[in-house]
């Protein structure tokens, strides 16, 4: 029996002592001693109705700790090792499998103790479950002791909860539920109630769990995030590394856009004097009037559409007299529908594009005829080449 | 100027009601992508028919007007600022800006910076070391000033901002070229 303690000893492999091992040694002992100490009758009975709970039970190491525990029970008050035993009693007993806390020694067992202990291996919790269950009030206490004690938490592994982390391995609920959706990382920003809701973060293995160092790592890690997407956009940023230069050349391109905004705006009103907007006044003072009075609102369908842009379409005629009917197609094609869309715009200028859509699709029908002078005009494309679609900016000016 | 006024107070009306809740919520942004989509062809085609009905008013304007002065080509350009920040329906910082200092920001910003100069030149300057900032800072401020109203901005958000400005303007430089190639095109065309 010894042999067979020894075997299911080293056979565990740990090198720590474990709670059986260690049981299995006191058992060990207690059985030398029971050995060599016969004058012990009951401890005597009682140890050899232990050997022989150890001589059944021996393939099962899992029920062999119940039984170890049941039958030290009975040696504790024999075996001059009591202090041990309490300390490993208590350990093992404040997992919930119902082992009762021995802090005085226990009065010698009966001997139908051996039957109780015999009726439990048959419903022998795991010790794995014991551990389970053995870790997690240690858990619930560093959930409730959290706001409190982070520090503690972080003496104990490596990670740190600056609040309360939703991504603690436990079934138990997490406490603070306004955790947002951050699942890709716990330092994303999950600001989605309206309160500030607070950054969860953990440090990685290896690096430093002060609250400051993680702060500052979250904000790094903002920042890094924001400069990439910067590095996409700012065309030439691919070979650039480091904040500076990258700063550098968001800084140049921002400069250049803007340069180019005003380049174009210049040219934009060199351009647009050249069309005669004596006719565009006229047409205001016609159009809006018709234009308030048929569109009241901005969901127009397009049916209303329709005869407004015939009653442009024919007033014209009358108003130009002496003036290219060049001219005229196109201040047709530019001012006349644009007009509508003017009333529309006033009223509301945000929800834009169902109406532009049908505007396209029935001015397009509309004024077919004079466009098709404008689309003759050649595009040329020099300078934005696939960013644009020609036609749908044509389509857009036609309007 | 009155009809361009009524025009662009409508829209600054709707864009502050609306920016307004928008404000008092705290500043989460959401990311980039959850942004106006500055790329897509929808949006630089509300932008360019805002843009035409906008310019419209301000050529329309300046047309019997006085060739001496050049300022057609500021308000223009101001003008499509404006309707920029109109389509980013005020969601971003710096189209609320924009929106909401209409008048002549540019010059007057100008003018304030050269009062500035001159007042700080006739001051003395303190004996102590000049402090120096650390170079990426004094890069963020410059970007800070470039980007409107993103002055007393922290870096992150700064980048941002700085993010969706860039799209935008890219789209406005893309939709400002379409327009002055078709009209070019178009008056080349009446003319011939």
């Amino acid at each position: 029996m010894l042999h067979c303690l020894n075997s299911n000893a080293s056979g565990n492999g740990g090198a720590d002592m474990t709670l059986l091992q260690r049981q299995r040694a006191i058992i060990k002992f207690q059985q030398h001693n029971n050995n060599h100490h016969q004058g012990y009758s009951s401890s005597s009975s009682s140890s050899s109705s232990s050997v022989s709970v150890v001589q059944v039970k021996s393939c099962s190491p899992t029920c062999l700790a119940d039984h170890d525990h049941y039958s030290i029970k009975p040696d504790t008050c024999a075996v001059p090792w009591p202090k041990l035993d309490n300390n490993f009693l208590m350990g093992f007993t404040s997992s919930p499998s119902g082992f009762p806390p021995p802090p005085p020694p226990p009065p010698p067992p009966p001997p139908f103790d051996l039957n109780s202990a015999i009726s439990r291996t048959s419903s022998c919790p795991l010790p794995s479950l014991g551990d389970g269950k053995h870790t997690s009030p240690l858990n619930n206490k560093r959930k409730t002791d959290n706001p409190h004690n982070t520090k503690d938490v972080a003496s104990d592994n490596k990670e740190k909860r600056v609040k309360v982390d939703a991504h603690h391995h436990t079934p138990t609920p997490v406490k603070k539920a306004t955790q947002a959706s951050g699942d890709d990382s716990n330092k994303d920003n999950s600001k989605t109630c309206q309160k500030p809701d607070y950054i969860h973060v953990r440090a990685r293995r290896g690096q430093a769990t002060d609250s400051h160092s993680l702060a500052e790592r979250v904000r790094r890690e903002k920042i890094s995030e924001r400069m990439k997407f910067l590095q996409d956009l700012v065309p030439g940023c691919n070979k650039i590394t480091g904040k500076a230069g990258m700063l550098d050349e968001i800084i140049n391109y921002v400069q250049s856009l803007q340069r180019q905004v005003e380049f174009l705006s210049m040219k934009l009103a060199a351009v647009n004097p050249r069309l005669d907007f004596n006719i565009d006044d006229l047409f205001a003072r016609e159009v809006f009037p018709a234009c308030a009075a048929s569109f009241p609102a901005v969901g127009m369908s397009p049916d209303m559409a329709n005869p407004a842009s015939y009653l442009h379409f024919n007033s014209p005629p009358q108003i130009d007299a002496g003036i290219n009917p060049q001219d005229i197609s196109l201040r047709r094609s530019i001012s006349a529908p644009v007009s509508m869309p003017e009333t529309f715009l006033d009223s509301s200028c945000f929800t834009q594009s169902l109406p532009s859509s049908t505007w396209e699709g029935d001015f397009q029908n509309l004024y077919s005829v004079a466009f098709d002078q404008a689309r003759a005009a050649s595009f040329p494309s020099q300078l934005f080449t696939g960013l644009l679609e020609p036609n749908n900016l044509k389509m857009e000016m036609e309007m | 100027m009155s009809s361009l006024q009524s025009n662009v107070d409508s829209t600054n009306s709707e864009t502050l009601q609306r920016s307004n809740p928008k404000k008092r919520r705290k500043i989460g942004h959401t990311n980039s992508p959850t942004l106006v989509p500055w790329r897509s062809d929808t949006q630089q085609r509300i932008y360019s028919s805002k843009l035409a009905d906008a310019l419209r008013h301000v050529l329309r304007r300046n047309h019997p007007p006085p060739p001496v002065k050049s300022n057609t080509g500021r308000e223009v350009r101001e003008t499509a600022d404006r309707v920029l920040a109109a389509t980013a329906k005020g969601r971003t910082r710096w189209s609320r800006a924009i929106l909401a200092s209409p008048l002549n920001r540019w010059k007057l910003r100008r003018m304030h910076k050269k009062v500035h100069k001159a007042a700080t030149g006739l001051g003395k300057r303190p004996p102590e070391t000049r402090r120096r900032l650390p170079v990426v800072q004094k890069k963020a401020r410059l970007l800070s000033r470039l980007v409107p109203g993103c002055r007393k901005l922290s870096f992150p958000n700064l980048l941002e901002e700085a993010t969706d400005y860039i799209s935008a303007l890219e789209m406005q430089v893309r939709a400002m070229t379409a327009l002055t190639e078709l009209l070019a095109g178009g008056t080349s065309q009446a003319a011939a």
